[in-house]
């Protein structure tokens, strides 16, 4: 089953000085499980084609199904509620409320998803042992480093058990090492909890290490390929032990706050 | 549920600017406590007022005046109850003295002229002209001698109060003496001891226990007409009958009079009633200065939180983008605002306390702090919260989520 599914769509900007076409009729889809890199130079609307895939934009024609149902017209208290439920985003920058530690920004969705305070902390402190931070929960964002920030993105970005994982340059502000860390992460939750994960970046590299790489230029899809990776994949899979249960880190050094 | 997490949110933006949070409390703190502190100071002038009055005033006296009184209304008077011409007649005291539970009744009339002692003239007194039921009416003390009785009818006798024995007299005995008024020579046979009350009931100005009293009908013979009666003093036996009497009282009168109401029967009741209205008025004009902080505090909220929306616009989007609806970030914002103002109100009503205490310790006054007030308070800062607090979080809530993750 396609968990997304655009069918010509279509993004003018009417709010400029000239109306300016960003998309001209983009169709593709993703299956479920899919581990997809949108990549494109700056301004040849792959940002765009983010924003339509996350309900943040409407595109102005076209077709967008996101798990079997058409979104294209709801209204703002819908697309919210999809956002919240099916959607999961990790931005480049400012990834979460500096104000609040970081397992109250990964409790943050379920606040909006109306979960009571004892579940959502139970399942926050989950998806931080998921991605290895159990013992910074009660810190706040400033006093982790950026790599550590993203996983906590990351770890907010699968609260509600998201249909989608949408990634916007999630290496954009990181150092080399932290970058591998990141996608190894992304590629680990992919394999592990079959989470359809979609990462719009301009490095290539960082497309090579998807499955599947789908390139837009000046609005239009110019290419769409299965990456080296993704050709191995099968013989990998076939020699790599099944999916194991994610085990909580050993170390707890840190009290949580709560 | 989103009510109580949005609050949870409000506390935590607050503390985390918590300069800012006082300095935008401020002017609510300055309005709800200028306000609550001139009511509680207005309503413990109010009740030393009414302590006052009630330990003076005759609880079981009643007084009808001449001329329609507007005792709601601030105390407007119509023209004859303020100038020289009275509807108060003679045959008004003769019905009224039948009535039930009624023990006295007397006139009051003002006889223009002075007390003389040979050369000596006090001219500062109220002359008073009535009949010997007046002593009932009110209470008098006697520094020596006696009040008018019955058989002192049409003769030439007067009882002296303290200021006019005192210019008079200085410290010689007046009893058996003679004065003189318009002319014609009266024996003194009574002095009242002078009292420094201010004024007595139903007679704004000077003390009853300062005036000069003469018979009636020695007036009328003296001044040579009837003079015109501007109180009668009735006295009530019980003070439970006081509203019955005054009805019926009422009642009386109008059928003398032909069905007009050209006349005012007082009560001690209309007497503080009258007082209320004063010091309501004033309290209402004070408090109404003071609302001016308050809603200069709340355009301070407004503008702390249009700044705070903008300055948190990634935020907004971020909230947005991972799940939280147009009305979501309204009621967050709002409740802000509403939070805001609600502390600025607690801290308020707690300067408020401190200050009318002070205040009343300095003026020898006991503030009331009634629950209304602080109700009040409270009910005006959760307002301007709302008020203020509504632009801004519609401002919040109407951005896009795309364009507020952009903005820098």
């Amino acid at each position: 089953m396609n968990v997304i599914e655009l069918k010509n769509i279509g993004m003018v900007f009417n709010d400029r000085a000239e109306p300016t076409v960003a998309l001209k009729d983009i169709s593709f889809s993703i299956a479920k499980g899919e581990f997809v890199a949108i990549i494109g130079p700056s301004g040849s609307g792959k940002s765009t084609v983010m924003n339509v895939l996350g309900l943040l934009d409407t595109p102005t024609s076209g077709q967008y199904l996101l798990d079997g149902e058409v979104v294209a017209s709801f209204q703002d208290s819908k697309l919210a509620k999809l956002r919240r439920e099916k959607i999961g985003f990790v931005f480049q920058s400012f990834n979460l409320l500096p104000r609040l530690t970081v397992v109250q920004n990964v409790e943050l969705p379920l606040v909006y998803g109306g979960v009571p305070p004892k579940q959502r902390r139970a399942r926050a402190l989950e998806l931080l042992s998921l991605v290895g931070l159990y013992d910074r929960a009660g810190y706040k964002p400033h006093q982790i480093s950026g790599g550590q920030t993203q996983r906590v993105a990351i770890a907010r970005a699968l609260a509600n058990h998201p249909s989608l994982i949408l990634a916007d340059e999630p290496t954009g502000n990181l150092d080399t090492k932290s970058s591998k860390g990141i996608i190894d992460e992304l590629r680990r939750l992919n394999r592990e909890t079959g989470a359809t994960i979609v990462i719009v970046t301009h490095n290539p590299e960082i497309a090579e290490q998807t499955d599947r790489t789908v390139t837009v230029r000046d609005g239009e899809i110019v290419g769409d390929t299965a990456t080296k990776l993704a050709k191995n994949k099968s013989r990998a899979a076939l020699a790599s032990s099944p999916a194991s249960t994610v085990s909580k880190p050993a170390t707890r050094r840190r009290k949580i706050q709560l | 549920m989103m009510f109580y997490e949005n609050f949870k949110m409000a506390f935590v933006s607050l503390r985390n600017a918590k300069l800012r949070s006082f300095l935008t409390m401020l002017g609510i703190i300055i309005g709800v406590a200028a306000v609550v502190s001139i009511l509680a100071i207005g309503a413990g002038v109010k009740k030393a007022v009414q302590d006052q009055i009630t330990g003076v005033v005759n609880a079981n006296a009643i007084a009808v005046a001449s001329g329609k009184i507007n005792l709601k209304g601030g105390g407007g008077n119509s023209a004859s109850s303020s100038l020289g011409a009275s509807t108060l007649t003679l045959s008004d005291i003769d019905k009224l003295s039948k009535l039930d539970h009624v023990n006295a009744v007397a006139p009051m009339s003002l006889i223009s002229g002075n007390v003389a002692n040979g050369a000596i003239i006090s001219s500062s007194e109220l002359l008073l002209a009535t009949t010997p039921p007046f002593s009932k009416t009110q209470s008098l003390k006697f520094a020596s001698g006696r009040f008018l009785e019955d058989q002192d009818k049409g003769q030439n006798v007067v009882v002296l109060g303290g200021g006019a024995k005192k210019d008079l007299f200085d410290s010689n005995d007046a009893i058996g003496k003679t004065v003189t008024i318009r002319s014609t020579q009266f024996k003194v046979i009574g002095v009242l001891q002078a009292s420094d009350a201010a004024a007595s009931n139903f007679s704004a100005g000077p003390s009853l226990e300062n005036a000069v009293y003469l018979p009636l009908d020695t007036a009328t013979k003296v001044t040579g007409s009837a003079p015109p009666i501007a109180r009668i003093l009735v006295q009530v036996d019980d003070s439970t009958n006081v509203n019955g009497v005054a009805g019926a009282m009422k009642s009386t009168m109008l059928k003398g009079h032909g069905g007009q109401e050209d006349f005012t029967v007082l009560t001690q009741k209309d007497i503080l009633t009258t007082v209320d209205t004063v010091l309501s008025l004033l309290t209402t004009f004070i408090v109404a200065i003071a609302s001016i902080s308050l809603l200069v505090g709340g355009i301070g909220i407004m503008n702390i939180m249009l700044v705070s929306v903008t300055e948190r616009t990634r935020e907004i989007g971020l909230r947005k983008a991972i799940g939280a609806s147009s009305s979501t970030v309204l009621s967050q914002f709002l409740i802000e605002a509403v939070v805001i103002s609600l502390i600025g109100g607690g801290i308020g009503i707690l300067v408020a306390i401190a200050q009318a205490t002070v205040a009343g310790k300095l003026a020898h006054i006991t503030p009331v702090f009634t629950p209304g007030a602080i109700g009040l308070a409270f009910g005006v800062s959760a307002a301007v919260g709302i008020i203020f607090g509504i632009a801004p979080a519609i401002k919040a809530a109407r951005k896009r989520p795309i364009q507020a993750l952009k903005a820098e």
